[in-house]
Order: C-alpha cells, then sequence, then structure tokens
C-alpha cells in the first residue's frame, strides 16, 4: 500500500513534469514570396499543421508571384490571360472586389507600375512618358474576370503584392483550425496573425514597428488574440536618388509613389486578405480619407501614425493598444 | 480499504513534488550573464553564439560579427543592404534578417513584445 501511494506521488508528479515541458513549440523560419516568415505554432499538432502551411506557403509562392517564372500568375500576364485554379480564380475577385470598395486605392492591375519604378531592385526613376503608359495599361478596366478565367486587354500586367501575403495568411489560418491548434503567430513577411495565447498564457503582444527607426523599434504593442495585423509604410522598401526618396506603395491615379501624409498603418481585421488590400489603400488615400473609409465601413480597425508624429487609434482597438515610444508622439482616439 | 498516510509518506510526496517545480522553474531563475544569438541559414540553425565575445562568423553571402555584448551584419552581398541598416542589437527577441542571403540573427528569448509588424 505504501508504495501505491508513492506510485500516485510519483505519477502526479510525472504528469507535472509533463504538462510543463509538454506544451511543444514548433517555430520555423521561411524564405517565400521575397520576404522572410515565421510560425511559432503550439500543441500536439504543431508540427502537421506547420508542414502543411509551409507546403501551402510554397504552392502559392509559385501560383500568385508575377515574378514566378513559369508559375500560375506570370504565364497569365505573359499571354494576357487564361483560365484560374480555384486559387488565383479566389485571390482576383476578393482583388476586384476590395478594389471597387476602395476606389481603386488598391489595384491588382498595377503590374506596369509596379514593373517599371522596380523598388528595391532596378530602382528607376522613369520618365513622364513612360509612366502614361504604365498608368494606362495598369486601368482596372483593362481585367476582366468570367467564370474561372481572366483576360487581360492594354499590355496590363497583374501583381498580386498587396493582397497575396494576406490571403495566404487566411489560408494559414484556415490549416491552423483544421489542426486543431489552439495558440499560434505566424508572421508572412510582417503580416501578422495571432491566435489563441502566447507562451507565458496572455494574449500575444504585437508591436508596432516605429517607422521613424530601424527594424526592431516598435512605438506601441496590440496585445490582442484572433486578429490579423497587416501594416503598410513608405519605410518598408524605398530608394533614394538625388535628394528624392521613392517607396514601393504606388499610386494608380499617379503611376507613381504615393504621397501620403501616412507614415504608416495598421490594420486589426478577422480576415487577412481584406487587411492586406486595405493597409496598402489606406496608406495611398491619406489619413483624413482613410478614417473617413473606417466610419463608412466595419469589420477593421486602425492605427494611423503620420508623418508628424500623430497617432490616431480608432476606438474598437484602443482598450487593446499600449503606446510605448518614448517621446516625440502624441496620440488621438478616433470615433464613428 | 481506507490507508493512513504516514510521515514518510509525506516527506515522499513533497521531495518528489519539490524536485518537480524545481526542474519545472528552473528556467525561469537559471543565470543569464549574456545574451545568446541564434544565427540560421535557410531556416535552419547554423551556430548559437554568446555576445560576450568577440567573433566573426562568415555565412555564404554575408559576415555575422559579435562585438561589445552586440551583434551586428559586418558585411553583406545583398542589394538593398536592409540587414546592415538594422545596425546593432542586443536585447533578448531583436533580429536582423537578410532576405536575399535568407539569414536571420536572433537573439534568443522574449522581450516586450512577441513580434513585431
Amino acid at each position: 500500500m505504501k508504495k501505491l501511494s508513492v506510485f500516485l506521488i510519483a505519477a502526479v508528479a510525472f504528469a507535472l513534469l509533463f504538462s510543463a515541458c509538454g506544451t511543444r513549440e514548433e517555430v520555423r523560419e521561411l524564405y517565400l514570396m521575397d520576404t522572410v516568415s515565421s510560425f511559432r505554432i503550439s500543441g500536439e499538432a504543431a508540427s502537421l499543421a506547420a508542414d502543411e502551411a509551409e507546403a501551402c506557403l510554397s504552392e502559392l509562392d509559385r501560383e500568385l508571384s508575377a515574378f514566378s517564372e513559369g508559375g500560375e500568375l506570370w504565364e497569365i500576364n505573359e499571354n494576357g490571360g487564361g483560365s484560374l485554379s480555384e486559387r488565383l480564380g479566389d485571390v482576383l475577385r476578393k482583388a476586384e472586389e476590395y478594389s471597387a470598395l476602395t476606389d481603386n486605392a488598391f489595384s491588382a492591375t498595377l503590374g506596369s507600375v509596379i514593373e517599371l519604378w522596380s523598388v528595391g531592385e532596378k530602382n528607376y526613376v522613369p520618365t513622364k512618358e513612360e509612366i502614361e503608359e504604365a498608368k494606362r495599361k495598369s486601368d482596372p478596366q483593362n481585367m476582366k474576370l468570367s467564370d474561372g478565367t481572366v483576360s487581360l486587354s492594354n499590355g496590363a500586367k497583374l501583381n498580386l503584392g498587396a493582397i497575396a501575403k494576406g490571403y495566404a495568411s487566411d489560408l494559414v489560418r484556415d490549416i491552423l483550425i483544421k489542426h486543431g491548434v489552439e495558440n499560434a503567430v505566424i508572421s508572412l513577411g510582417g503580416n501578422i496573425y495571432v491566435r489563441g495565447k502566447n507562451p507565458s498564457g496572455e494574449a500575444w503582444k504585437v508591436g508596432i514597428r516605429d517607422p521613424f527607426l530601424s527594424e526592431n523599434d516598435y512605438m506601441g504593442i496590440l496585445s490582442v488574440s484572433e486578429k490579423f495585423i497587416i501594416s503598410s509604410g513608405d519605410y518598408e522598401r524605398f530608394f533614394e536618388k538625388d535628394g528624392a526618396r521613392y517607396h514601393h506603395i504606388m499610386d494608380i491615379k499617379t503611376g507613381a509613389p504615393a504621397e501620403s501624409d501616412i507614415a504608416s498603418v495598421t490594420v486589426i481585421s478577422e480576415n487577412g486578405a481584406l487587411g492586406d488590400a486595405l493597409s496598402t489603400a489606406l496608406f495611398v488615400m491619406g489619413k483624413e480619407k482613410a478614417l473617413e473609409f473606417w466610419r463608412e465601413n466595419e469589420g477593421f480597425e486602425l492605427v494611423i501614425i503620420d508623418k508628424n508624429k500623430q497617432v490616431t487609434v480608432t476606438e474598437g482597438i484602443e482598450g487593446s493598444f499600449f503606446a510605448t515610444a518614448e517621446g516625440g508622439y502624441a496620440y488621438e482616439t478616433a470615433s464613428r | 480499504m481506507l490507508m493512513k498516510l504516514r510521515a514518510g509518506d509525506f516527506v515522499v510526496c513533497a521531495a518528489v513534488l519539490a524536485a518537480a517545480a524545481l526542474i519545472w522553474l528552473y528556467p525561469l531563475f537559471a543565470p543569464s550573464d549574456a545574451e545568446v544569438a541564434v544565427i540560421s541559414q535557410n531556416g535552419a540553425e547554423i551556430e548559437r553564439v554568446s555576445l560576450k565575445g568577440d567573433e566573426k562568423i562568415e555565412l555564404s553571402g554575408c559576415v555575422v560579427r559579435t562585438e561589445g555584448g552586440e551583434v551586428f551584419m559586418e558585411s553583406s552581398d545583398c542589394p538593398d543592404g536592409v540587414c546592415i541598416k538594422t545596425g546593432r542589437v542586443s536585447k533578448k527577441g531583436e533580429s536582423i534578417i537578410c532576405v536575399p542571403n535568407r539569414v536571420s540573427v536572433i537573439i534568443e528569448g522574449s522581450g516586450e513584445v512577441d513580434i513585431i509588424t
């Protein structure tokens, strides 16, 4: 009997030990879609879920990249159209919807403008004529979607750089749910998805990059769960030439980098593709129009940092935002 | 049948539980005098290096350097130079990423945030 009680105690102790060490976390780092992605997935199915998510992302990388030679989107751009896989069809329908929603501030037809400037690679400042030509090619009317096919006219080229990562994060979320994963954080090149809690058992803490400082500096923290957090800003990719600075977020109206009073805009939503497209569109719109857009639409919240270091947090996320920057910033809440 | 626990049982019980608690809590209080940078390429860990020393870690396409409790990208053949512009890092959770060379340098441990957008 004494042996039994010792055995029971030992079993309890092992259970305690196992519960402490048993919360396995699968950590991965991938290089896809011209960026770095990372997973931190907890739980028994973490490894399986991470494998499936990794496979899904490498397929998407090939399907949705305009620069992946021989990939689906690349072929469509080469041939001026073609039939669509279920997934590419799905992304293009969403792209068309968000383009209409944002009055083309987001657009999937900007390929020619993006390639012309080639920010981060050729870093070319084009002539007015070249810009006009690229703008004509980039007219959203040049893309026609119908049942399972897309056709491109006037030399239009598609580029999904402002929606693909968000869309991919939606699919990763579905994979995590399928495997019963309760706690995870996924970053696809800074497009974040948080699920459940962090290893300390608290809501995930997502730092919002300080657009005026370096990669590791953040100006505030969002403490959230089951959300996509996606930022756009002119600090992400740019080049300087003859004293001028040119960034990667293009305005379809001018065929050039958007002249925005926003330094960075962060969209918090429950839809990755929407959050991604909106972060670009709201940057292009500028602060006043972005807030007006927020008041007229539902399903997302914002943190906007303007170039004067004024931070505007929309009321739905105010309680989850904590300012951490030491100085220079002013804060306000936007209400509906 | 009802059993009477003796004093010895409590001692064994307390000892086992104390040992379990110790093992469980150890990482929280373990001495950590210097930060450690985990250097990976292509998603696979290449080296863990203490920031205490002065070391050069040569990778394909770039060189990582530790000095004075900090780590930085000393040189890189990447076109954008983002990794070099990141500068010197020294705090838990901070990182240097070179996408073209598929290199990451991450300081082990959790900082104030879990991730940055």
